[in-house]
């Protein structure tokens, strides 16, 4: 992969392409004002960088670099980041995590996702300010800066209902840390489970039928008040009830 | 665009189809393309179906695809359909580009820029079918 130099783009007294798009020129112009971006592809980040060029951003910087580079991006108040979610699943959580770490910390706008929530609401748990999908037209992207800018979020109504799914079960979990109400052999099972042991795997370790395997992974998920199996051994981890080193 | 023509030896505009491309990519490749003497762009499709019937009167069709290794069924069913039409494939997520014409025959090129890409269809419509 080639690198890139850094140029800074300077969008000066360029004019809007579109005069349909209610667009806030002081929200992009607030001083010391920087949007970088972060992505694989040459012709997305010439997409962008034109995008940026036109849409009436005096005094706003930019600057597009290959994802190889990403450590180079340095944050500064009023810094916003376009990150590319091509560069992979765990890598964009990672960036944004530790993005979010720094003082002070840039706004991130994930871009050019693929509608699958997950991903979205991963994104969103890592401290993503906004995001946009593989098909939004640069009038759209610029609408998710605006708003990020303004401190508004926007998410797609299928997003928001599991948004809220999460936001349940996450206090679940919350209200379930003290006391996890299993039996001696449910937290064997969850043992297991932790460890990403089949049903077959842990009924022969157990020397019990599978089917009495499945029973206790049933009232297991129940007792959490968990959908998945993964989300009961999460729980788990996080309230050190199992130890894996055994 | 006469150096251009010189260059490529091509003589008549060519006729561009796009297809599967989506978001700003999009935008500014259609936007590149309209900008060009020499090229006529007859549409940008979102629907496979609709590129039945448009192919025929295509000189290059640029596909969107998630893999340029793995062109679609169809792109081969379109090669041996219209001999003198050139594919070629585009990874908007890397740079990769590969043309494909007359079935087996493949060209593979980094786009790196749209004045890239616009180079690429120039260079592959001056290829002999």
């Amino acid at each position: 992969m080639e690198n890139v130099s850094l140029p800074l783009l300077y969008a000066e007294n360029s004019a809007p392409i579109s005069t349909d798009h209610r667009f806030s020129q002081n929200l992009f112009s607030q001083p010391d004002s920087y949007i970088s971006i972060v992505s694989n592809s040459h012709l997305l980040r010439e997409a962008l960088t034109l995008m940026l060029q036109h849409r009436s951003m005096d005094g706003v910087k930019s600057s597009a670099v290959d994802v190889d580079l990403v450590s180079t991006v340095t944050t500064s108040s009023n810094h916003l980041v376009l990150l590319d979610s091509g560069m992979g699943h765990s890598a964009v959580i990672a960036q944004i995590q530790e993005w979010r770490s720094r003082q002070p910390s840039p706004y991130i706008v994930v871009i050019e996702l693929q509608n699958d929530p997950d991903l979205i609401l991963d994104c969103i748990e890592a401290g993503t300010h906004g995001y946009t999908l593989q098909s939004a037209s640069s009038a759209e992207v610029i609408q998710v800066i605006e708003q990020v800018y303004r401190g508004v979020a926007h998410c797609s109504p299928e997003i928001t209902a599991k948004l809220f799914d999460r936001l349940t079960q996450s206090k679940a979990i919350q209200q379930l840390k003290e006391k996890p109400a299993l039996t001696h052999r449910e937290l064997e099972v969850l043992h297991y489970v932790a460890k990403d042991r089949s049903d077959r795997d842990i009924a022969t370790e157990l020397v019990i039928e599978v089917r009495t395997v499945k029973h206790h992974v049933h009232n297991i998920l129940r007792k959490l008040n968990v959908k998945y199996r993964r989300d009961a051994a999460q729980l788990a981890f996080n309230n050190g009830w199992l130890n894996l080193t055994s | 665009m006469d150096s251009y023509r010189s260059r490529y030896g091509t003589t008549s505009v060519i006729h561009v189809l796009i297809a599967n491309l989506t978001g700003m990519v999009a935008e500014m490749v259609q936007q590149t393309l309209q900008q060009q003497p020499d090229v006529k762009l007859l549409g940008d499709i979102k629907e496979w179906e609709e590129i039945d019937a448009a192919i025929a009167e295509t000189d290059v069709l640029v596909l969107g695809v998630d893999d340029v290794y793995s062109p679609p069924e169809d792109c081969f069913r379109f090669l041996s359909s219209y001999p003198n039409l050139k594919i070629l494939l585009l990874t908007t997520t890397g740079n990769e580009a590969i043309a494909y014409w007359r079935a087996l025959h493949c060209h593979q090129t980094q786009v790196t820029s749209s004045q890239s890409l616009i180079e690429s269809i120039r260079h592959i419509y001056s290829l002999s079918p």
